[in-house]
């Protein structure tokens, strides 16, 4: 940020289906100065909370938005310039900028409307974010058990600068087809595979969550050559019993707010993050026919009784690829000390005060960790 | 997601669950449209256009025009429920129930009670409420608060289209008599709706807003309604919680009282009349059941004592808004302050 220059802090946009968020909380008071990566204020979506960071250095000059404002995507939160601006010069600023500012029109059926390509005869949806000629190594994100596409909205703006994002919705989730087959961790894995040759994916970096982890563990030892690096994040698939095995038979279980509440508010270390809409869309996602079978069936097949039959600990130090693990130090599921007595290859990350969904929790710090990692091997 | 109406959203339920089950079949009046004039037999699919398409697919033997004679179809219906079909018959306006009410709370509503349990009547009576449509006073009612009244029915009453999908779904697959009341006046309105099936437990509330300040318990269309005041309170800095309980029977006192026990306070906006209504029955179970947790008088939001006028600008001042729900939240802040 040179000395002469003055910067929006813009509202955010997180996921494909956030139109507005409202600010929460400022965390800085005007006046204050501010670098690159400070925390700025608390947004809300409909989902979760986040924090929106500042990029740059200087100094917080004037907070526009108010505390409860509930702002469209890119509205003006607040501006940062250096000391030798005249407020004059600020005042001017926002006021050109409230004039100009149109909120992003969301049109029916073109943001938000997944893709969907057919992979060993289901028909799986996946979102696709990033320039149109980014030239960097695409992202493929798998998410976890009863997870979809959106776990990672928090994720996704920040890699697709320069690359292409894929967020894939595994079979029997999201808007994916809601059927497994005999096997089911194969049909995860095949289907994984499947997308990355469909798409002519010739080198991608694999990114998954919880039980996508243990998919995308097991589609590394496969196809080793697509995989750019692989990023396990409060991965199964690494140990022979699942900590929080309960949690399975719950969120099966919970056809209801009181049963559902309870259950996701154990994947988090703060649990007043489930909100409102983060429930609803889990029992949507729930009522669907044939998720329960397809949720038990998975249960079943990976991780009956509280143990965990696909494990791929030991595979992955024959693997070529630079490999992450990142957990969240409070996971009550999958046990963070799973991520202990890693092979030299992997590069472990614990995050403090974040329970088994970091990528939601701490999503800033979590952005970093893998950006950083990108950065180190391309 | 696809985008449906909540006309679409019933049109589609009652396709796929005829797909599924061909013990389903429907009847009512001019339900296929057009009776006896070949080529346009399904143009109508109903005077609301919600049926439209079955006949064509399911043919004259699963859907069935009946006469002008509610306590015969209905009975009909609740007969043909006891013989093992489940009838979804559509009573074209709930203000017609007087007509053909022996046949809902003296049959249907008791045959598994009086049977010893050996049998019961899966039956469904879809039907429409609600005032706005310059209807009048005998086609605009919102009845459902002496359905509620009767052991043995059960009432639901989608606010949305996602809402009606599930929660017909859930109806047609239940095996005791269930009223499905339909707004009117919420037909249009759209919202994804997933092209799956799904279904919507009964008795489960949804929480339609959250917050801390006041707690309003609304229904159907009036759900709508309290969102504009929550919007319009929430620029003032009171948060309200909106609570849908989708069905007056079951209810879901849990979540009332969940909800009342956080806030202190409680509105309910109810579109029936006032008196022995589902606001005075949630009313009288938070006194009795969450009286300490109130920090002031429960209040309610209801149409008049009176029938439904037929001039327009008295329709509109009859019907319960946003502009009077905003009155009862603040009143209700008012008093405990």
């Amino acid at each position: 940020m040179s000395n002469n220059q003055i910067t929006p802090l813009i509202m955010p946009k997180w996921g494909m289906s956030m139109v507005t968020g409202k600010v929460v909380d400022w965390l800085v008071e005007e006046g204050a100065s501010i670098a690159t990566g400070d925390e700025l204020a608390e947004v809300e979506t409909d989902k979760i909370v986040n924090v929106v960071e500042v990029q740059g250095n200087g100094i917080l000059r004037r907070r526009v938005a108010k505390e409860g404002d509930e702002l469209p995507i890119g509205a003006l939160l607040g501006v940062i310039a250096d000391a030798a601006m005249q407020d004059s010069e600020i005042d001017a600023f926002i006021e050109k900028f409230q004039e100009n500012f149109v909120p992003e029109e969301v049109e029916e059926g073109q943001t938000n409307e997944p893709l969907s390509v057919e992979v060993d005869g289901r028909p799986l949806s996946y979102q696709k974010a990033g320039p149109e000629d980014a030239e960097g190594t695409p992202v493929l994100f798998i998410h976890g058990f009863g997870g979809d596409s959106s776990s990672w909205m928090f994720n996704v703006t920040d890699l697709a600068a320069s690359r292409a994002v894929y967020t894939l919705d595994m079979p029997g989730h999201g808007g994916s087809a809601k059927e497994l087959g005999p096997d089911p961790f194969e049909t995860l894995v095949s289907a994984v595979s499947g997308f990355i040759e469909k798409l002519e994916l010739a080198q991608i970096h694999l990114i998954g969550h919880s039980l996508g982890a243990a998919v995308a563990m097991a589609v590394a030892v496969q196809k080793p050559n697509n995989i750019a690096s692989l990023t396990i994040v409060d991965a199964a698939g690494l140990s022979d019993t699942l900590s929080g095995g309960s949690y399975i038979e719950e969120f099966i279980k919970a056809e209801r707010r009181k049963d559902m509440k309870p259950a996701l508010q154990k994947l988090f270390a703060n649990p007043s993050l489930v909100s409102r809409e983060m429930i609803n869309e889990t029992l949507k996602y729930k009522r669907i026919e044939g998720v329960a079978e397809v949720l038990t069936a998975i249960a079943r097949a990976v991780f009956p009784d509280g143990k965990q039959i696909h494990v791929f600990r030991d595979k992955l130090e024959a693997l070529p690829m630079p490999i992450t693990a990142i957990w969240g130090a409070e996971d009550q599921l999958t046990n963070p000390e799973d991520a202990q007595g890693m092979p030299e290859n992997v590069r472990v990350h614990i995050i403090d005060k974040a329970g088994h969904m970091p990528h939601m929790e701490a999503a800033p710090q979590f952005n970093k960790i893998v950006s950083a990692f990108f950065k180190s091997i391309e | 997601m696809p985008i449906k109406s909540y006309r679409q959203a019933i049109n589609e339920t009652l396709f796929q669950e005829m797909r599924r089950d061909e013990r389903i079949v429907i009847m009512g009046e001019d339900i296929a449209g057009g009776a006896g004039t070949p080529g346009i037999e399904d143009a109508w699919g109903g005077p609301l256009g919600v049926t439209a398409g079955l006949v064509g697919e399911f043919g004259r033997g699963r859907v069935l025009d009946t006469p002008i004679s509610e306590s015969g179809f209905i009975g009909a219906a609740a007969g043909a429920a006891l013989t093992g079909l489940r009838p979804v018959a559509e009573l074209m306006f709930v203000d017609f129930l007087g007509v053909c009410f022996d046949m809902i709370y003296n049959q249907a509503a008791k045959f598994r009670y009086m049977f010893g349990g050996t049998g019961g009547a899966p039956l469904v009576i879809r039907t429409t409420i609600g005032a706005g449509m310059r209807t009048g006073a005998q086609h605009s009612q919102s009845l459902y608060s002496i359905f509620t009244h009767v052991p043995g029915l059960k009432c639901v009453m989608p606010s949305s289209a996602y809402e009606a999908k599930g929660l017909l779904t859930q109806a047609i697959r239940d095996d005791d008599p269930v009223i499905f009341f339909e707004h009117k006046m919420l037909y249009d309105m759209s919202e994804d709706v997933p092209d799956e099936s799904y279904t919507i437990p009964f008795g489960e509330a949804n929480f339609a807003r959250e917050g801390d300040d006041v707690t309003i318990v609304a229904l159907s269309r009036m759900v709508h309604i309290a969102g504009q005041a929550a919007e319009a309170l929430a620029k003032d800095g009171i948060e309200c919680e909106i609570i849908d309980p989708r069905t007056t029977s079951p209810l879901d006192t849990d979540s009332i009282i969940e909800s009342v026990e956080k806030t202190g306070r409680l509105v309910i906006v109810d579109e029936d009349t006032p008196r022995c209504s589902f606001a005075t029955d949630v009313a009288a179970l938070v006194a009795d059941e969450a009286f300490g947790a109130l920090k002031a008088p429960i209040k309610c939001v209801n149409a008049p004592h009176s029938p439904i006028p037929f001039a327009p600008e008295l329709e509109d001042m009859y019907i319960p808004d946003a502009a009077k729900v905003e009155v009862a939240v603040r009143a209700a802040l008012e008093a405990s302050k």
